[in-house]
């Protein structure tokens, strides 16, 4: 049981002067809002056969209609604005093409993630800050080893020992060339289908 | 009886939500059960019949075991009352179906008779460019007829349809009581279905 909603529909709204219901009564019911509808409504429809049918072809405008709008892309399109249908009025009858919509730069939200994140990051930003000396000293380390492996090889090199540094480079190259051939290899297997 | 009681006819509902096992059964047959007056009169409707006819009972009953077998169709936050209300039609428009072959086999059919028939056992064809062109002329006429509304009224149509909220929320979020909602929607779609009329009969 439903009781009929103050704000809903009272009985001239409901009811023509023929007895039968209305338009409007019938898209209530059809709807499912039963509790807008005044219970001698309820009563009438379930005695009145022409009513019933009217209520059918109500419930089938609805679903129509439904589809329809759902199948619309401009209807869709101005919903998505989260305005009623701004420019609407701009398009020509004849373009019935889904319009590109073109939403403002949210700003605010933009402005206010960036300082949440900010926020969010600060602890590690300073801890990364303390960390920076001990990087630094590193990578200077790193640099200082690389430079006294080149001086050493350059020493090597002009001390005699020029035919060893030739066979590392030479070994080097062909590793790095029969590499080369079997990642072409494997690639051209893949192309043909698979491993063979 | 619309909500207040049980009719007669609406066992049938009850013994198709019965089959259900108790397990499974939730919300969804009791919400199913609580459409049938409406499913009744859109079955009606579409055979002409009385609400007490036996085909109108049977459509119904159908109806509702193919909701209560499919309902997992029913995609998430997707409205139940048009989607079963589209699982009536379909089931209507087999019953006109079968009603037609029946009446053929009982009467000599003309050729007329026999050509719809074959038309009918045919598979719907994809859309070709005539359809396609039908489309874009029923969206084009859509359009034009929501440009027509008011824009509270575009609105509501949009928020009912098309974002499925129910009268209450529109009132409140558009700030108008009840029965403007009502009026809105009912009006608005008489206003859709004359810009389609003309396509109809086309």
């Amino acid at each position: 049981m439903t009781t009929h909603d103050p704000e809903g529909l009272g009985p001239e709204l409901s009811f023509e002067p023929d007895g039968h219901l209305t338009e409007l009564c019938l898209t209530c019911l059809s709807d499912g809002e039963l509790a807008l509808v005044p219970p001698e409504a309820l009563a009438h429809l379930d005695a009145c056969e022409p009513c019933a049918r009217r209520l059918g072809e109500a419930a089938l405008l609805s679903v129509a209609t439904g589809e329809a709008l759902r199948s619309s892309p401009p209807a869709a399109a101005s919903l998505a604005l989260g305005s009623p249908a701004p420019g609407a009025a701009a398009v020509p009858a004849g373009a019935a093409a889904p319009r590109r919509i073109r939403r403002p730069l949210p700003v605010v939200a933009i402005a206010a993630a960036l300082l949440v994140a900010t926020l969010t990051a600060g602890p590690a930003l300073l801890e990364a800050a303390r960390e920076l000396p001990r990087a630094v000293s590193g990578v200077v380390g790193l640099l200082l080893f690389a430079a006294r492996v080149g001086s050493t090889l350059l020493r090597a090199s002009s001390s005699g020992a020029g035919p060893l540094l030739v066979k590392c480079v030479s070994a080097v190259v062909f590793v790095v060339l029969g590499l080369r051939v079997a990642r072409a290899r494997s690639r051209a297997g893949a192309w043909q289908g698979g491993v063979q | 009886m619309l909500q207040t009681a049980m009719p007669s006819g609406e066992r049938g509902g009850m013994a198709v939500i019965a089959a259900v096992p108790a397990g499974e059964r939730g919300a969804f047959p009791q919400e199913t059960a609580a459409l049938r007056p409406v499913v009744r009169a859109v079955i009606a409707c579409m055979l002409r019949e009385n609400r007490d006819h036996p085909d109108v009972e049977d459509c119904t009953h159908e109806t509702l075991r193919r909701a209560l077998e499919g309902r997992a169709r029913l995609r998430e936050g997707e409205a139940l009352r048009p989607w079963l209300l589209g699982i009536a039609r379909h089931v209507a428009i087999d019953a006109q179906r079968r009603r037609r072959r029946e009446r053929l086999v009982r009467e000599p059919a003309s050729s007329d008779d026999e050509a719809e028939a074959l038309v009918d056992r045919l598979p719907d064809p994809t859309p070709g460019p005539d359809e396609r062109a039908v489309s874009t002329e029923r969206s084009r006429r859509i359009a034009a007829a929501m440009e027509g509304l008011a824009p509270s009224q575009r609105r509501a149509m949009l928020m009912f349809h098309v974002e499925g909220e129910g009268y209450q929320q529109i009132a409140e979020r558009l700030g108008v009581p009840l029965g403007t909602v009502a009026t809105w929607l009912s009006r608005g779609r008489r206003s859709l279905a004359d810009a389609l009329a003309g396509m109809v009969e086309q």
